[in-house]
């Protein structure tokens, strides 16, 4: 990367795990700062505004999501990663929803963690395989974009492509092994990662609704 | 019927538990075993000490006079159950209680007309057997009576005896006035008895339903507890006592897998056999035999048939090849339910092979996967090539069966 390294700040309520990825991460980003619960997170995101914000989904005094929100309301331009050991797709769906750029779990590689970083940081959107699944099983059963009439139902549909770079995803592709698979660029593989995100943030009609309540999660 | 006839005679033997024959010496309660209506009575004697009967006779006394009633209803509300230790009038059947009762009845009419306290006959025996009639149905919700093949046989009878007193009431042509002064009666007294016990079992009532919460929420809590030392805290003191780094992820994993599905199982039943359950419980086989982990992400759900059994037998094998051979520590297996079948694709990105080059002997490749499929009519395709990972993709078609669109 020619450019700085991101500055980013870490809200996880656990001291182990905070010291954890700030050693590991400690030469390729720049922590600025470190905050346990939500009241302490907003502050000193406001105060720091940094590039990108590691975000556990579970803070002992609520969600991730109130982060986002209060943040959001501030006003600060940020962008917001989620980290965390919850597998439950509410969890990663509520949070990415907010407006998290991204989903990764506690148990990845620190490489992959820089580069999920970087990427946010970009303004890329970052999928974990489980993300990418989670978002497929939101999205099943909807027909194509291409089929559908109203022009309404676009926003909620994915394209076929968007779900092919999804099953990709979820089988465990990088962006890069994914553009050559597909044979288009990497740059394309990650515009249709961020359309996949920009969608799932701004949809709340048909399917993801009827997943939704499904599932109870709203 | 009286309950648990054997407690009783341990009872009788002095086998009565101290809390209990403390509570029962000197606090009254209802007794449960021995009883004529509910059990007053004789809780009341083993309180003051003296034998059941005479309080039964005091009883019935103050019953003709009408005051008698009211105190027995109220002991009857406010007296917990409980056990009195003598079971004089245990071996009391039912035709024998019912007997009893009968008379009790028949003396307390009686002895009204022979006082000659004024009511006529045509009101009183309609009372009569419409409160006897209602006796018999409320009879049946009180919890503490067993269950017994007879019940439908005693509502059935207080049905009938409740439709003959009205009936008799009707037919027996008594005075608008005379009715309407007894209604008034009835009215004045039961409302009297709501007032003054209404708030308490209102009381009585919230209170058990929340400790019956709080019982819930406790046992929930003892549940947690205990599973959490059998497993993590079991799992913490091996790891302890290990140097072994591999050892240490691999019972981490394993304590993982089985943390999260407790924490976010779907499925209440873990035997239940669906692609998702399936899918987890192979990568978890796999991730104990070898040092890797195998991340599983499974869309749709769906119940396993025959074809899905083998496509699931497949894809545990498929695991195993990348786990033994790739020498990278990370599977993926990706299951998509889709509308015309199961599509599984298990991937690693590590040394690769030629297809083309496998031996005509080595089982696991050509028996356990491609063997296996093509039996039951699904496909299997194999991408790989040396040194650029191996994705092996199955896919089996739905038979019949419903795509289940709820994870």
């Amino acid at each position: 990367m020619p450019t700085a390294p991101p500055r980013v700040v870490l809200v996880d309520d656990h001291q182990m795990f905070r010291s954890g990825v700030r050693s590991e991460l400690a030469d390729r980003v720049t922590v600025v700062a470190e905050a346990d619960d939500i009241a302490e997170a907003v502050a000193v995101i406001e105060q720091w505004s940094p590039d990108v914000v590691l975000l556990d989904v579970h803070l002992p005094s609520g969600t991730g999501r109130e982060v986002i929100e209060a943040i959001d309301a501030a006003g600060v331009d940020t962008r917001f990663l989620a980290l965390s050991v919850s597998d439950a797709a509410e969890d990663v769906i509520d949070v990415v929803r907010a407006g998290a750029r991204g989903y990764v779990t506690k148990s990845i590689s620190s490489d992959d963690l820089v580069d999920a970083i970087i990427r946010v940081s970009e303004g890329d959107a970052v999928f974990s395989p489980r993300l990418a699944g989670f978002v497929l099983d939101a999205f099943a059963g909807g027909p194509p974009a291409a089929e559908v009439s109203e022009a309404d139902d676009d926003l909620d549909a994915l394209t076929k492509r968007e779900k092919e770079v999804l099953r990709h995803l979820a089988r465990g592709y990088t962006y890069k092994e994914i553009a050559r698979q597909l044979t288009i660029s990497v740059k394309t593989v990650e515009t249709h990662a961020s359309a996949v995100l920009r969608k799932l943030q701004l949809s709340n009609r048909n399917e993801l609704s009827r997943w939704a309540a499904a599932r109870r999660i709203w | 019927m009286v309950p648990s006839r054997s407690g009783r005679r341990s009872c009788e033997h002095g086998d009565v538990p101290e809390a209990s024959a403390v509570s029962n010496r000197n606090l009254p309660n209802r007794s449960t075993n021995d009883r004529v209506v509910a059990g007053v009575c004789a809780g009341l004697a083993r309180a003051v000490g003296v034998d059941p009967p005479v309080v039964r006779i005091a009883a019935i006394v103050l019953g003709i006079t009408g005051t008698g009633a009211l105190l027995y209803l109220i002991g009857w509300l406010i007296l917990p159950p409980g056990i009195t230790p003598e079971p004089e009038g245990a071996d009391a059947s039912e035709v024998r209680r019912g007997l009893g009762l009968g008379l009790i009845v028949l003396g307390v009419v009686l002895t009204q007309d022979a006082l000659g306290l004024g009511f006529p006959p045509e009101v009183v025996w309609p009372v009569v057997v419409v409160g006897l009639g209602v006796g018999v149905v409320v009879w049946q919700v009180q919890p503490q009576l067993e269950a017994t093949r007879t019940e439908a046989f005693r509502i059935a009878a207080g049905i009938l005896v409740v439709g003959a007193g009205i009936t008799a009431l009707i037919a027996g042509n008594v005075s608008f006035e005379v009715i309407r002064s007894s209604l008034l009666a009835t009215t004045l007294v039961l409302g009297g008895v709501a007032l003054i016990v209404g708030p308490w079992m209102a009381v009585l009532m919230r209170e058990r339903a929340e400790e019956r919460r709080r019982r819930l929420h406790a046992d929930a809590r003892a549940d947690m507890a205990a599973h959490l030392h059998d497993s993590v805290l079991q799992t913490f003191a091996l790891i302890q006592r290990t140097d072994d780094p591999k050892m240490i992820a691999q019972l981490a994993r394993q304590q993982e897998r089985e943390l999260r599905r407790r924490l976010y199982a779907d499925s209440d039943d873990p035997a239940a056999t669906t692609v998702k359950n399936a899918v987890d419980r192979v990568a978890g086989v796999v991730e104990d035999r070898f040092d890797v982990a195998v991340q599983t992400v499974v869309v749709g759900d769906v119940a396993l048939d025959t074809t899905l059994e083998a496509l699931m037998g497949a894809m545990g094998e498929a695991a195993t090849n990348a786990a033994k051979w790739s020498g990278c520590d990370q599977v993926s297996v990706f299951a998509e339910v889709e509308d015309d079948g199961v599509r599984v694709f298990v991937r690693d990105t590590g040394a690769g092979f030629d297809p083309e080059a496998v031996a005509e002997d080595r089982l696991g490749l050509r028996e356990s996967i491609i063997g296996r499929m093509e039996r039951v009519g699904d496909t299997v395709d194999i991408r790989s090539s040396p040194g650029d990972g191996t994705e092996v993709e199955l896919f089996a078609p739905l038979v019949g069966a419903v795509r289940r669109d709820t994870v």
